[in-house]
């Protein structure tokens, strides 16, 4: 949960649409207006409302042609790009993320670029960037289309223009608990005109779409606290900054908890707080330092997802297709060779259950207290 | 009341198998079950703060589902 307050012109568009009767599907409403300023703000061609980054990244895979027997390079770290690539009925290969930044690593990205490969699709995870400039020469390269994954990482510059911009596709989410939040929604932006109807073309229909179409399109209703939002949540981004810098403070001060780095040129919206516990070597426990931050009553967490996701059973086992094998198990269209098997993402692997992780989007003085918090529980196992 | 402030493997357990059996649940779902079936009546934010703390298990762990739903993913 951030900061957001909904107290601003949310009411009065909703009262308007209502009072229009039109609640869904006007390019001419509040969805082509946020649209525009969305276009406007980040200085594109073109921005896509949809009920949800998911079914926007889903289109996207869709935009980026990937299909039965195609690849997707996706991100170890979460799980979101995998999925969409297999609503798709591709196949997803992963790309290890950086040590120091837990970003996807572009040489490892470049390293499985195959035959098959239709898209990488990477993560800006918690509000940090990617090199993503880096990543899309890879992608040019190869001649694939590079999605942006900006669930994490509204209004975050990398270099001279904010990330979105830098791939083919940039994929915002508007979902509970992000930046800006309209209960569930996305944005997506491309400059390519190719791609932006490719998007539009499976998000809405009729009563017979020229493709497989679906509704993922955004109603009127969250497109206008969509547009009311848009006007604030810079403001929030600079009080998650004030907390991030807090939170810092104390990982700074702690020489076995190492934090997060920034690179030059990277900027930071924060969104997950996030370190790395390095007790081992000081003969501190992982599992005493747990309980030490469970009984502060904070809501911290270790680990994540624990594991990367190709090692989830969802990817490993045939079950997301009712246990019938395609995509990824015995697909006959699948002319690749790529196994999910340990240690394929070694950094990944490492990182992922010594992950001390917190909320960084709340009011500087709440950041305060979290950070005491955090204090406690490190003098707490030291002090055992 | 029961305690929840403390990480205990049992109980532990014992939500994530309710989880697991009706996934996706909500909280207050996973709290008439506790006390159901094990006899343990717990503050529903004290359950939650509990239930946050074991998406940190594993390799059994509990995943948010959606806003207040929650399920498990077993990684052995």
């Amino acid at each position: 949960m951030g900061i957001d307050k909904f107290d601003g012109k949310e009411l009065e568009y909703l009262k308007e649409i209502l009072a229009s009767g039109q609640l869904s599907g006007q390019d001419s409403g509040f969805k082509g207006k946020v649209e525009a300023a969305f276009a406007e703000a980040y200085g594109v061609k073109h921005a896509i409302a949809g009920s949800a980054a998911m079914s926007l990244l889903i289109a996207s895979m869709y935009a980026a042609g990937a299909g039965a027997g195609d690849e997707v390079i996706c991100d170890p770290l979460v799980q979101f790009h995998a999925i969409s690539a297999m609503w798709q009925n591709a196949h997803p290969t992963w790309a290890d993320v950086c040590p120091d930044t837990w970003l996807m690593d572009p040489e490892s990205a470049r390293a499985n670029i195959t035959p098959q490969t239709k898209a990488i699709c990477c993560t800006h995870l918690w509000g940090q960037p990617c090199e993503v400039d880096a990543l899309r020469k890879v992608a040019d390269d190869a001649g694939v289309v590079l999605i942006e994954d900006c669930a994490h990482a509204m209004f975050l510059p990398y270099k001279e223009k904010y990330v979105g911009t830098w791939g083919h596709i940039g994929v915002f989410s508007l979902c509970q608990g992000k930046h800006m939040t309209t209960g569930d929604g996305g944005i997506a932006l491309t400059d390519d005109d190719e791609l932006d109807r490719r998007i539009r073309s499976i998000i809405q229909f009729g009563e017979s779409p020229p493709h497989l179409a679906t509704v993922f399109r955004m109603t009127e209703m969250t497109a206008a606290v969509a547009l009311a939002q848009l006007e604030k949540v810079k403001g929030y981004i600079e009080e998650y900054q004030r907390s991030y810098v807090v939170l810092e403070e104390v990982v700074s001060g702690c020489d076995w908890l190492q934090s997060r780095v920034i690179k030059p040129d990277c900027g930071n919206s924060p969104y997950i707080f996030s370190c790395l516990f390095r007790g081992d070597d000081q003969g501190i426990e992982l599992e005493d330092f747990k309980q030490a931050l469970f009984d502060t009553g904070e809501k911290f967490s270790i680990g994540f997802t624990q594991v990367p996701a190709y090692k989830y059973k969802l990817f490993t086992q045939p079950m997301a297709y009712q246990n019938k094998g395609c995509p990824l198990h015995n697909c006959p269209y699948y002319k690749g060779d790529y196994e999910y098997r340990d240690g394929l993402c070694p950094n990944s692997e490492q990182l992922l259950p010594r992950l001390v992780n917190v909320n960084c989007m709340v009011a500087e003085e709440d950041a305060r207290r979290v950070a005491d918090a955090l204090r406690q529980a490190i003098a707490q196992v030291e002090g055992e | 009341m029961d305690d929840l402030s403390k990480l205990c493997q049992e109980t532990s357990d014992r939500i994530m198998d309710i989880v697991d059996q009706l996934q996706p649940v909500g909280a207050p779902v996973v709290q008439q079950e506790l006390a159901q079936r094990h006899g343990l009546e717990v503050e529903l934010k004290q359950l939650v703060r509990y239930m946050e703390w074991l998406r940190s298990s594993f390799p059994r762990k509990l995943v948010h589902a959606g806003p207040d739903a929650w399920s498990v993913v077993d990684l052995g």
